[in-house]
């Protein structure tokens, strides 16, 4: 079982890490916890350092794609959670199945209508659930072409959605959004961007 | 008189992208503003200023120009108009799609045009000794160390145009350089024979360029 987390750039530090490692490993405790990242300063001696891929150079959140790649240290199992996630409690009865690419539904979006050409999408990242080994394609159509998709999706989250890729959703009420509060039960609290004071 | 045949070209092309899509959902309908940013007046103006610049610098007719990372080929009709419809021109882009929409928009513009799908630094490193000129618009959108190769690589006979920028909020650009200092001194070209510096008329942000060899 692997916990990954991805910190690219300056928004969030490795305090982020840290405190999503403490809460996680309670109710992970045989995990294997790893943070992609090109910053390893302060993180803590239990997390293991990915060191960011030399090629292709990505900036932001497309960052997280790599991790679909087969050159990845992972075996088995695998749970991505974004930086910005503040864990309330054992989220592990919404997380049961790693065999197909699972993601948060963006409950919040559930009544939004949105043409094709806007490219948006009902899912969110912010929580990933896959086995390793089992996504690389994922990773190979994104290298095809990258920097059309890059102009094209704002995210990954629009890319994974319009090129078709296959995906799952968790049960709702694995996540509660703090900017659309709705399940207040929820395991995680999902900042989505918001300001987050650790 | 290219330009409004290119400009032409252009909007038959989105007109017909559009038709397609009333009949295929599966349409890209993203190639439209695509089309629109690759042919707004800051790219064509950027690709004259390269032209008008290396045109001043050359002094042997070229035989072969290849431009790497050439996304629609517009720069293509600006050196067919300096050089002559006789001169080979390889418009090389990774995007396979780029190949066909190309296509579309240098119909009836004269010149010897080439579109290639491929990796740019791979198809130039096959063909090193027949390049006269190696052009490349977009060194922000491919890795420092590709760029860096195609130079080290290249016949030193051979003149390059480059062009970078200073746009790092761009999602694509991956490889900006500060300033031309940058830019000049990553490429660390034997011989620097013009660079220089242009403002982005509307957006706060500059193109730097430097031929040489």
């Amino acid at each position: 079982m692997n916990i990954i987390f991805v910190k690219h750039g300056e928004l969030y530090s490795s305090d982020h890490v840290n405190l999503l490692y403490n809460k996680l490993s309670i109710y992970y405790p045989h995990a294997i916890f790893w943070c992609y990242t090109e910053n390893p300063y302060n993180i803590c001696s239990e997390v293991n350092i990915i060191p960011v891929l030399i090629k292709p150079t990505l900036k932001k959140w497309w960052n997280k794609l790599a991790l679909f790649s087969n050159d990845m240290p992972f075996e088995g199992e695998c749970l991505f959670f974004d930086l910005d996630m503040e864990i309330i409690s054992d989220p592990s009865s919404f997380i049961t199945d790693y065999t197909k690419l699972t993601i948060i539904n963006a409950y919040y979006k559930n009544e939004l209508c949105f043409e094709h050409h806007a490219y948006n999408v009902k899912i969110n990242s912010s929580i990933i659930a896959w086995t390793h080994g089992g996504q690389q394609h994922i990773w190979d159509k994104f290298l095809i072409n990258k920097d059309y998709y890059m102009r094209k999706y704002a995210g990954i989250d629009r890319f994974l959605v319009h090129e078709n890729i296959m995906i799952n959703t968790f049960k709702d009420g694995i996540v509660n959004s703090v900017a659309n509060k709705l399940y207040e039960n929820a395991p995680v609290n999902m900042y989505n961007g918001i300001s987050y004071s650790l | 008189m290219e330009l409004v045949t290119l400009y032409k070209n252009a909007l038959k092309c989105i007109d017909n992208i559009y038709r397609v899509s009333q009949y295929d959902a599966d349409t890209d309908m993203f190639r439209i503003p695509d089309i629109i940013n690759a042919t707004n007046d800051s790219q064509i103006q950027s690709k004259q200023w390269l032209v008008d610049e290396l045109s001043k610098i050359t002094t042997e007719q070229p035989s072969w120009i290849v431009v790497a990372g050439s996304w629609y080929g517009c720069l293509g009709p600006l050196l067919a108009d300096a050089y002559g419809e006789d001169v080979r021109i390889d418009l090389c882009d990774i995007d396979p799609h780029c190949k066909k929409i190309g296509r579309d928009l240098l119909k009836d513009i004269g010149g010897d045009f080439r579109f290639k799908t491929a990796d740019a630094l791979e198809w130039f490193i096959s063909r090193l000794d027949k390049v006269s000129i190696l052009i490349n618009t977009s060194c922000e959108h491919m890795e420092r160390d590709d760029v860096k190769f195609m130079v080290q690589l290249k016949n030193p006979d051979t003149i390059i145009a480059f062009q970078s920028n200073d746009y790092t909020s761009v999602m694509s650009h991956i490889n900006t350089s500060p300033n031309l200092e940058d830019f000049i001194d990553y490429l660390n070209l034997d011989e620097v024979l013009w660079s220089g510096t242009l403002p982005h008329p509307h957006k706060n942000y500059n193109r730097f360029m430097v031929i040489g060899k």
